[in-house]
């Protein structure tokens, strides 16, 4: 199993990018990304072309829409059919994301605090889910310099409030890219044996995604019949020893070195840091840990700014 | 020939709803040619931007203090107002143009159609639409709806 870097959040000229499909494709692969996502505004139509250039630049296409609605935008991950995005009504949501899910795409919600109307159309989250888990993942990060948003810590604080309900649901970053630019964003990887769209979309459904704006932090859980665990997966209960690596040579074209730098790894349990660590390449240590959720955070600099969460894990579940 | 020709004028009021068009398409068209202008594009006359902007601004930080991420609401001047296209066709949905052009331009027939919408299964029959009203700032905004086939 290896980490690869994908992108979930991208327009083109098909809404309202500057990239052509094209485009898009080539920045993605200079930048390292393995696979990409096409996600204009309501439509499909760039799809053709996403699968043309993809094809071209050995990268693997994940076709999407992102619902751009007035409460609320929502990327579908390769809905196979249509669920229409118009005229569906906050207290509707949840219909909505069934239907989405018969027709087996994924659905998850974008940047749910970014800065709304005038500024931005729609941006805010407003639909009023009521089953949290019928939502497959949710976009803690976005766009640039987004470790240190505020959107940021409201979008991680309403995961981890739904992680202590007991909701299993993804956290993702996304560049919501829509033109080239020199801007410094967060990365999302996705573990898989081969990459291929299946392969992202059940790292996607999974959890098995890990967020970095610089070093990649990752983890797994040895049982005490040393099996491993991934994230995404649960663990019984009790003693688990956790196995933690660094990668600082990750995603070299996208981020400096000198200007995101690790301090220390913590892991959070059920919302309680409960361990610091020195951010080393490799570690083990073991950890009692109660029903719930473990995830590991690397706090470090992220361009001048300090004590910033710069790489999180999705959880491993523990019952 | 004209297929469909509407005025409208707008107000805030009218944000955040739709309005529906539809039209008919004989045989023998080879091509629809769909013309939407709305104006003003952008408002920056404080006294209606800045009230929305500070509730935006305020929803955005909610108990965070301000200094984590400063903004100055001058800077989201001028507020755009924004209203895009949406197509189907045969119970077949086509697409939106999702772009903040206020003259637009939309060239669908069986074979290829203008970024945003995909082409439609046969252009005879009947087209539905909509207008989606994202935002409306100005105290009035105008737009022109015509639809052509050739």
């Amino acid at each position: 199993m290896k980490w690869y870097p994908v992108e979930l959040h991208t327009h083109t000229q098909h809404s309202d990018g500057d990239f052509t499909v094209s485009e898009l494709v080539h920045a993605a692969k200079q930048r390292g990304f393995h696979a990409v996502c096409l996600s204009d505004h309501n439509t499909m139509s760039g799809l053709p072309e996403l699968y043309e250039a993809a094809e071209r630049e050995h990268m693997v296409p994940i076709p999407a829409i992102e619902w751009t609605t007035y409460w609320g935008h929502m990327l579908v991950l390769d809905e196979q059919g249509y669920t229409d995005w118009r005229g569906v009504r906050p207290e509707e949501i949840d219909a909505a994301i069934a239907s989405i899910h018969r027709n087996h795409g994924l659905a998850g919600i974008a940047h749910p605090f970014a800065l709304d109307n005038p500024i931005n159309t729609g941006y805010h989250w407003d639909f009023q889910v009521a089953d949290w888990d019928s939502v497959d993942f949710l976009e803690v990060w976005s766009r640039d310099n987004a470790p240190c948003k505020i959107q940021s810590y409201r979008a991680l604080q309403l995961w981890e409030t739904l992680l202590n309900r007991g909701c299993h649901i993804t956290a993702t970053s996304g560049r919501d890219w829509h033109r080239e630019d020199t801007y410094h964003y967060a990365h999302t990887y996705v573990l898989a044996e081969n990459l291929t769209k299946e392969s992202v979309l059940h790292a996607v459904k999974a959890g098995q995604i890990c967020l970095a704006a610089g070093p990649l932090l990752t983890m797994k859980g040895i049982r005490s019949d040393g099996t491993q665990v991934q994230i995404g997966d649960t663990i019984d209960a009790g003693k688990i020893e956790i196995e933690l690596q660094l990668d600082d040579e990750t995603m070299p074209n996208d981020w400096e070195k000198a200007s995101v730098t690790a301090k220390e790894i913590q892991l959070v349990h059920n919302g309680k840091v409960i361990c610091r660590l020195a951010p080393d390449a490799s570690q083990r240590v073991c950890v009692n840990a109660a029903s719930g959720w473990l995830r590991a955070d690397l706090i470090g600099s992220f361009y001048g700014k300090q004590d910033q969460k710069i790489a999180l894990t999705n959880p491993i579940y523990i019952k | 020939m004209r297929l469909l020709e509407e005025v409208y004028q707008w107000t805030p009021q009218d944000s955040q709803t739709d309005a529906s068009f539809c039209f008919y398409v004989s045989e023998g068209m080879k091509q629809i040619r769909i013309r939407f202008e709305f104006s003003p594009g952008t408002e920056t006359d404080p006294r209606l931007c800045f009230p929305p902007i500070e509730k935006a601004m305020n929803r955005y930080y909610d108990s965070y203090p301000r200094a984590l991420q400063p903004m100055e609401k001058e800077s989201f001047l001028p507020v755009k107002n924004l209203i895009t296209i949406s197509l189907d066709k045969d119970g077949v949905y086509l697409g939106n143009a999702h772009r903040w052009a206020t003259e637009q331009e939309h060239l669908i027939s069986a074979e290829q159609a203008s970024l945003g919408f995909l082409p439609p299964e046969k252009m005879a029959g009947e087209w539905h639409g909509m207008l989606h009203l994202h935002e409306i700032l100005s105290e009035t905004c105008t737009g022109h709806l015509i639809v052509e086939g050739e």
